[in-house]
């Protein structure tokens, strides 16, 4: 008996022995390490800092680390989470008021403390027709009081149904700081702060020892390094200059996946909430046209484009995903091929073969499309000019006035709610370059008067009205959904990717 | 009778420079390497298997099923946009030299003929374009004026013009004071007159090695500009944009950016092959006149 006690003790430490390492590794792979420096490839530099006319994707994610949004996206469920500046908000029964709340212990990067009076100032400089990205997203705002020193009263004019989720484009900012200094010298309650901007080199971050989340961020150091050209960023990846990138050729994601030091993230299918977007001149010929610009959706191969970007790209004609329950059923569906009835309308419309040149913005990817595009136009009649620019033209010719344009191709990312999934393609800085107001200002209205319906089958109803509404008309075309990808090596850990490509490294450390 | 010994000699001269040209195997190779893409970038429409613009097969295949050299990124025939892609390279190529001959020649005759505030004038103009790196000026041309083939003519045309006019410019020093121009003078020619018909003449052996080389240089400058996405637009083919491309897919595709960039070696080298047999050819202290 003493001898099989013997046995099973032995038996016992063997196992303790044997099983130690194994579960001391997933303790020390579940605690985050503090330290290190991460350093990111992006594809541009940026214009401005000012985060509230900021313009580009690369812009806002400097952002990210500088300042914070009210609030953010929970990532799996993709509902309204206080990880932004907000602790809390609350809206009365009315919808007329909304009481939004700061975190207790927000610092700004100077050490002043976070206010209400900021966040006043930031509410009401967002609400500014100056702050094209939330302008027309806060025109129900009437005013804002300052509650208590973290506690302001938002009186709506009326109520909104997007106003919380527009709080996920309104960045704090401290009160009073000039146009100037919010371009370029970031003051914000950010998890960095911004040491270095070497202008189309890259930002240098440190980290904020004054960040409100306990802990927070991990890393000590973080770098964006700007290299534009996508070959670049994948070799620099392969030879570990850098750790983690924002876009690669999606030519090279088998490659990717091969390595085996490489993780690559992506966002397929209905989440992928960006779309690869065909801008019309609704007022600028061919496609002042109705029927110019349905035979044009209708000729557009999405399946094609699919199998040429190596299936990631969601073959959809439509802004808001088949599989949402906002999805209106029984309109018109582009997302199929039909060369026939696209020369049918193109005959029916007078203009058998319909010139008109094509902006984008080069990428690889980018490329790719708007060939495929050009072929499957060109196949039904009509004569494309294809005029590959850069980011920045892009902007200056087609998303500002006098919108001298009549096609640009570009991608956009709207909000993870169906309302922004209108909002974003038809509306906003998109809706204005369009000039659809000047063609069916109903829908204009029909979208604002969408906001303020609570009654949620109301909601619904209003958004698949106006999806007929864009169905029928084709204001612009939704070509199809963006897959986004990045990859970093295995030892970054705690990164999520975002839908909207936006990057976060709060949460990220660095496991070597 | 001056004519008639000159006329004579310089027959005889001619044809032992051409038998000397065409003795250089090295010559001949580069003769025959760029009479080869000549015809069969010319006979593209024939030769071609696809149009270049017909997304025929799947992307990025390897050569095989019908694509002599595989498909590139949307399924195009590599083979076929490689010889289409030729014409617009080599047209570009001779556009451009013409343009470079036809605005420097005049006025390297002008300035090396007239001499004073003329040659002030126009050599100081040519010397501010040599100031500019060749590859900087015609980008930042093709970047003003927009990338089409008329444009990225006219911009490396530009920037080869200095070349040409300092070129005839010193030709026409060297023979201005010869007997045979005095002569031609004497008989009353005017300025124009001895210009064109007695001073060019002789302009021609540099000017024919230079036209070469800078053909070649044009070839390349395109390719350049197209690399960097600021020559020709797409879908029409061009080798530097497909070089550009073929990058991106070299892992999967590694013969599409090969083989634009073969085909962009063969050019330049042949068209510098010819070019330097020519100057052996040409050298004129390898002949005298009796």
């Amino acid at each position: 008996m003493w001898r099989s006690r013997q046995f099973l003790w032995g038996v016992a430490l063997l196992l303790v022995v044997a099983l130690a390492p194994a579960v001391s590794s997933v303790s020390a792979q579940a605690q985050p390490k503090r330290g290190g420096t991460l350093t990111v490839g992006i594809s541009a530099d940026a214009a401005t800092l000012n985060p509230f006319v900021f313009r580009f994707n690369v812009e806002r994610n400097v952002l990210h680390a500088t300042h914070e949004t009210l609030v953010n996206y929970n990532l799996q469920t993709f509902e309204l989470a206080n990880s932004g500046a907000l602790e809390s908000w609350q809206v009365s029964r009315d919808g007329l008021t909304y009481t939004l709340r700061l975190w207790a212990n927000l610092k700004f990067h100077d050490g002043s403390p976070a206010t209400a009076d900021d966040l006043k100032w930031s509410l009401e400089k967002a609400a500014q027709p100056t702050s094209g990205r939330t302008f027309a997203l806060l025109t129900l705002m009437d005013r804002v009081e300052v509650a208590d020193p973290r506690t302001v009263r938002v009186i709506m004019k009326s109520p909104d149904g997007i106003f919380t989720d527009t709080l996920v484009d309104v960045w704090l900012a401290k009160k009073d700081t000039s146009d100037a200094d919010l371009a370029t010298k970031p003051n914000g309650t950010g998890p960095f702060k911004l040491v270095r901007w070497d202008r189309a080199q890259g930002f240098t971050l440190e980290r904020n020892s004054d960040y409100h989340v306990a802990g927070k961020p991990y890393l000590e150091r973080l770098v964006l390094r700007i290299i534009p050209d996508d070959t670049v960023r994948q070799i620099q990846l392969f030879n570990g200059q850098i750790d983690l990138i924002d876009v690669f050729p999606v030519a090279s994601v088998a490659q990717f996946k091969l390595n085996r030091d490489l993780q690559v993230y992506e966002v397929r299918g209905d989440k992928a909430m960006a779309l690869v977007y065909f801008c019309l001149s609704n007022v600028n010929p061919p496609f002042n046209d109705k029927r110019v610009r349905q035979a044009a959706s209708l000729a557009i191969d999405r399946a094609k484009i699919k199998t040429l970007l190596f299936g990631l790209h969601d073959a959809r004609g439509t802004a808001i995903p088949r599989t949402s329950p906002f999805y209106a059923t029984g309109v018109a569906d582009y997302s199929r091929r039909n060369a026939a009835r696209a020369r049918q309308l193109l005959a029916e419309a007078g203009t058998p073969n319909p010139e008109f040149e094509l902006v984008y913005h080069s990428g690889f990817a980018e490329d790719i499309i708007a060939q495929a595009v050009e072929q499957s136009l060109r196949d039904v009649g009509f004569r494309v000019n294809l005029r590959p620019i850069e980011i920045g033209q892009y902007v200056a010719q087609v998303l500002t006035p006098p919108f001298r344009f009549q096609g640009g191709l570009t991608w956009i990312v709207p909000k993870p709610n169906p309302y922004d999934q209108l909002n974003h393609p038809y509306g906003k800085l998109n809706g204005q370059a369009l000039q659809y107001a000047r063609v069916n200002q109903g829908f204009y209205d029909k979208l604002q008067a969408a906001r303020g319906l609570a009654n949620p089958d109301q909601f619904k109803a209003a958004l698949q009205d106006l999806q007929k509404m864009i169905a029928e008309d084709q204001p612009a075309i939704i070509v199809g959904g963006k897959v986004f990808l990045h990859a970093s090596y295995k030892y970054v850990k705690g990164f999520t990717i975002h839908p909207q490509q936006r990057l976060f490294f709060t949460d990220v450390w660095l496991d070597k | 009778m001056s004519d008639v010994v000159w006329t004579g000699a310089a027959t005889a001269n001619w044809r032992r420079r051409l038998r000397r040209f065409l003795r250089d195997y090295v010559t001949v190779l580069g003769l025959v390497l760029f009479g080869a893409l000549l015809i069969v970038t010319t006979l593209a429409p024939v030769i071609a298997p696809f149009p270049y613009d017909r997304f025929a097969g799947p992307p990025l295949r390897p050569p095989g099923e019908g694509f002599l050299l595989g498909t590139d990124e949307v399924g195009r025939d590599l083979f076929s946009r490689i010889l289409y892609a030729g014409r617009i390279s080599l047209g570009v190529g001779f556009g451009a030299t013409a343009v470079a001959v036809g605005v420097g020649l005049p006025l390297g005759l002008v300035s090396g003929y007239f001499g004073g505030r003329y040659d002030s004038v126009i050599m100081r103009g040519m010397d501010g374009l040599l100031a500019f790196p060749a590859l900087l000026l015609a980008l930042t041309t093709v970047a003003v004026l927009g990338p089409s083939v008329r444009n990225i003519i006219m911009a490396i045309g530009l920037v080869s013009v200095p070349i040409f006019s300092r070129l005839v410019r010193a030709s026409v020093l060297a023979f201005k004071q010869r007997d045979f121009v005095e002569a031609a003078r004497a008989m009353g020619a005017g300025d124009l007159r001895v210009l064109t018909v007695t001073i060019l003449p002789n302009c021609l052996p540099p000017l024919t090695v230079q036209f070469t080389l800078t053909f070649a240089t044009a070839v390349l400058t395109e390719a350049g500009l197209s690399f960097l996405g600021l020559g020709i637009r797409p879908p029409t083919p061009s080798w530097g944009m497909m070089l550009n491309t073929g990058r991106n897919v070299m892992a999967l595709a590694p013969l599409y950016p090969v083989m634009a960039g073969a085909a962009v070696f063969l050019t330049v080298l042949s068209l510098n092959l010819i070019g330097d047999g020519l100057r052996d050819a040409l050298d004129p202290h390898q002949f005298t006149r009796t």
